[in-house]
């Protein structure tokens, strides 16, 4: 396959060689002249030495025969305009690297719709949602990164006094913006259906909007009271992702953080999160702000050294779990090394997980399985389809879709939006889902959205 | 320091007050057949003055208005409106200086504190002159007059933030315009609506009138010695108190309640505390007051939640003699007082935002005792409160201490005789607007004509400071005010 990389920075760089690795055809466009001559001798790839923003330097190149364009300059203008400028001459993909957020589902302005990119990265959310995962329940939070933070996961735990106990799902009359996606009953993962009884001590799974999601819990009378205390080091973009990430209130979060303007930035910004100025590397400031209480350190700052000084301090000052984020793509060969070592329980390297994200969007599996839940043939699975042009069901609405048993539709992404699907919303070519079904049925429903016969 | 853009302004005070003093003699000749004459030096003086001052202003020139300037201009806007607002009392009753300029100042600064006793005997024109200073001090009308008669953009704006309490630097003179409009409109609505209701009440439509002016404008003064134990009605004094709450409420926010962001005053947190803090000293009133003083619960409850209403909204007004209950509840109405009501109503005191704001900074700050590193950045209602503002907040708060020592020690060494309550009560009464004061000798039931002179005026000069939220009148005192700068 052949790709495009504009930018040839740290990011591009290193998405080069891996192309290369995998023997892909890669063009660098690279406004640095001497950058690029440098490249041009170290690298196999055709190397254009030239302003990506301008029309003269990508007509250089053949943009339709390319499978994809890929801006990842360190700006965010330059990369929007570029990934245009390529769709115009015919790019059949374009991504763009951002920096800030500029995801649909988070601005009013839709500058993925206007400027048509197909696919927006912020690579320091990717590496901040890899740190998430290792956190929260991974299904859930890749359900909310797959929804970009429109779609929210909440687990609630029935209590005996709660006024849903003994009611049917119907019999809740819940919101058409919520779903309970699957209940845990001794030990058992199911999927609900419209008559499922709810029973005090379930664990209800529920997908939805975060303001619907708060007003039911009120509803439901549950509170929880077991909170999870996460401190972070450095006030970086990676934990203003994570802070979104992990922005419910059952996790009480404190970032320590060496700037005082950031210190006061990040305060007013997220009043819930205790800001604390100072540096993570200092033991007695870890004592004083009592770590052995907390379950995870999470050393993010963009200094590798600080944060593994910071990880091991945390560890000396009784943090239940150390995180590290490693930002040089150097120090990937000792990762391992040091994680046995110094006995860190994750280690999130910034080049394998922007390379994970990008294969996902360049080579994008038609059906993934997000988690399962449970080993028998009965246990709920978390499917992510894509549904192709041309499919029986294409033009479709979900109530006239013959599902197969015990199947939920939890999100659906057109084009640029997501949501959780409404009965008369209807499915088109290039829409993506994602379903919690029995694994038994899996099959069913991936025909179901992916066969081109007539019902 | 340029004295053009003070002329404008002493020009408008001058002449609203001539035809506020024609207006309530005609009034009483009208309608109480009384003498003209006595009131005629009253009339002339404000308006030939305000004609001298239009005839000297000179050229107006649209020219940069310094912070000095405008705390000159509302200073001695506010102090000559005192004295030519003592006019009708020197001429009328005859009274020493002190009595009319304490009277007048009580009464522009809606305090309600008196000299007077006897009121029932005074000239109708004159009961209705103490009710109408009271209404034009409650709105500010240095402030409204200079606003849409004056021409200096930046010199209309820094008045207004200088009299008003919580309004946003970033406030452009259109929007500012138009607050004051609303302001103004609800003001006369609100009077207008509770002179209606009182009159409903067997008060007569003079009564009402007078009533309504000091109701609305929390100002305090009543045509009767006995104040509004005089009618001993239920119904008008709970009319009263739902005039005196929403007097004491920021006007922008009774605007709210009827568009559809209304359900915005409840959430606010100025709002939420002002109410339980009436709330709550109303429920301690009451069980400290019942069975021991009131053998009924219902007017243990009557009695308690108007003296709390009345004193936590700065008016004054009084239905029983509350110095004799218990010393707790004088202690309370104490607080009360020195607290005040909302912003941006008539109302004085320390202000109830104030008080929320200086919890959360003392909260913060005892958190950073024992949390030494800890970053927090004050919000309140979603508005950021930067250091500065905190700071801010912290020196007016010493600054009223520190006023109210000095004016208690001052008032000591005046009257040596006087007890610390009534000292104290005295200086917070007058510093807070509020009137009368926490003991029999300047209680409900008595006025302040024993005090001298110079306690007098000391206490006229508190209720100025009181007003003007301290630091228009208080930089005019130190000499480098006077003095060209380094």
């Amino acid at each position: 396959m052949q790709f495009v990389i504009i930018g040839a920075g740290e990011v591009g760089f290193c998405l080069c060689k891996h192309l290369l690795q995998n023997n892909h055809e890669v063009i660098i466009v690279e406004k640095d002249v001497p950058w690029a001559k440098l490249l041009g001798e170290s690298v196999l790839a055709r190397i254009i030495a030239g302003d990506a923003t301008l029309f003269s330097t990508l007509q250089q190149i053949n943009l339709p025969q390319t499978d994809a364009v890929l801006a990842m300059t360190q700006d965010d203008a330059v990369n929007i305009l570029a990934c245009t400028l390529a769709k115009t001459l015919g790019a059949k993909k374009t991504v763009c690297r951002i920096h800030r957020d500029l995801h649909p589902n988070t601005q009013k302005f839709n500058y993925q719709a206007h400027f048509s990119i197909d696919h927006l990265i912020d690579t320091q959310h990717v590496c901040a949602f890899e740190i998430a995962k290792y956190i929260r329940d991974p299904h859930r939070v890749a359900i909310e990164q797959f929804s970009r933070g429109k779609i929210e996961i909440q687990t609630l735990e029935l209590k005996e006094k709660s006024p849903w106990t003994g009611k049917t799902i119907l019999q809740l009359a819940l919101d058409n913006n919520i779903r309970i996606g699957f209940i845990k009953r001794d030990q058992q993962h199911f999927i609900p259906t419209k008559d499922t009884v709810l029973q005090a001590h379930d664990l209800l799974t529920l997908a939805g909007d975060n303001v619907h999601l708060s007003r039911l819990r009120t509803q439901a009378c549950i509170r929880q009271n077991v909170f999870t205390y996460i401190t972070l080091f450095s006030a970086s973009k990676i934990t203003v992702s994570l802070l979104q990430l992990l922005h419910n209130p059952y996790y009480k979060v404190k970032v320590i953080e060496e700037d005082m303007a950031l210190c006061y930035q990040l305060a007013e910004a997220y009043p819930n999160v205790s800001v604390i100025h100072g540096s993570a590397t200092q033991l007695s400031l870890l004592q004083e702000e009592q770590l052995h209480a907390s379950d995870y350190f999470v050393a993010c700052s963009s200094n590798d050294e600080k944060n593994i000084i910071a990880c091991l301090q945390a560890q000396k000052a009784g943090s239940k779990k150390t995180l590290l984020w490693v930002n040089k793509e150097d120090y990937d060969a000792v990762c391992d090394t040091l994680k046995d070592t110094l006995h860190f329980n994750h280690l999130v390297l910034t080049k394998s997980c922007i390379i994970k994200d990008l294969e996902s969007i360049l080579f994008p599996q038609e059906i993934s399985i997000l988690g399962t839940l449970g080993n028998d043939e009965s246990a709920p699975e978390l499917v992510e389809i894509h549904i192709p042009s041309g499919t029986a069901i294409e033009g479709l609405t979900v109530d006239n879709i013959p599902w197969p048993e015990h199947t939920l539709l939890l999100v659906l992404k057109h084009r640029f939006h997501t949501k959780v699907p409404g009965a008369k919303d209807c499915l088109i070519g290039g829409d993506c889902v994602v379903a919690v079904v029995q694994k038994k049925h899996r099959d069913a429903i991936i025909r179901l959205l992916t066969q081109k016969t007539s019902l | 320091m340029k004295v053009t853009p003070l002329v404008i302004p002493l020009a408008i005070n001058f002449l609203l007050l001539g035809l506020c003093f024609f207006t309530c003699a005609y009034a009483g000749f009208l309608f109480y057949q009384e003498p003209l004459l006595p009131w005629i030096p009253a009339i002339i003086i404000p308006l030939l003055l305000s004609l001298v001052l239009y005839l000297c202003k000179g050229k107006q020139k649209k020219t940069y208005i310094s912070q000095r300037e405008i705390l000159l201009t509302t200073g001695l806007s506010w102090l000559s409106a005192g004295i030519i607002g003592s006019l009708p009392y020197w001429i009328l009753l005859h009274c020493k200086f002190s009595i009319g300029l304490f009277e007048s100042i009580s009464g522009l600064t809606t305090t309600g504190a008196t000299t007077l006793s006897n009121l029932e005997c005074l000239p109708q024109s004159l009961l209705l002159w103490r009710s109408v200073s009271q209404w034009l001090g409650g709105l500010g009308f240095v402030v409204f007059f200079v606003t849409f008669l004056g021409t200096h953009g930046n010199f209309q704006k820094r008045l207004y933030l200088q009299e008003s309490t919580s309004v946003e630097e970033s406030v452009s003179l259109f929007h500012m315009r138009k607050n004051i409009a609303y302001s103004f409109f609800i003001y006369i609505g609100l009077t207008i609506l509770c002179a209606l209701s009182l009159s409903q009440c067997n008060m007569s439509l003079f009564d009402a009138l007078c009533h309504a002016l000091t109701t609305v404008s929390t100002g305090g003064f009543s045509t009767h010695s006995a104040g509004i134990h005089h009618f001993n009605s239920l119904k008008i004094e709970s009319i009263l108190m739902i005039f005196m709450l929403l007097g004491s409420i920021h006007f922008i926010f009774l605007i709210q309640v009827f568009t559809p962001q209304g359900p915005k005053l409840v959430k606010n947190s100025e709002f939420k505390t002002y109410i339980a803090i009436i709330l709550i000293a109303t429920l301690v009133c009451t069980r400290v007051l019942y069975p021991k003083v009131y053998p009924s619960l219902p007017e243990t409850v009557r009695h308690a939640l108007f003296q709390v209403v009345s004193i936590g909204t700065t008016t004054g007004f009084h239905s029983v003699n509350f110095v004799s209950w218990p010393n707790i509840t004088v202690l309370i109405l104490l607080m009360l007082m020195f607290i005040g009501g909302c912003t941006g109503s008539t109302a004085g005191g320390f202000k109830v935002f104030r008080l929320v704001a200086l919890c959360k900074i003392l909260l913060a700050h005892l958190e950073k005792i024992f949390r030494s590193n800890i970053v927090r950045v004050l919000k309140i209602d979603g508005v950021l409160w930067n250091e500065r503002r905190q700071l801010d907040l912290l020196y007016f708060f010493a600054l009223n201490l520190f006023v109210m020592a000095i004016a208690v020690v001052f008032l000591q060494l005046l009257m040596p005789t006087i007890d610390f309550l009534t000292n104290v009560s005295a200086v917070v009464a007058s510093l807070s607007n509020v009137g009368p004061g926490l003991t029999s000798s300047i209680g409900p039931n008595a006025t302040f004509v024993t005090f001298p002179p110079a306690a007098k005026i000391l206490l006229s000069v508190l209720m100025l400071l009181g007003r003007l939220e301290i630091y228009a009148i208080l930089v005019l005192l130190t000499p480098k005010f006077w003095k060209r700068f380094d």
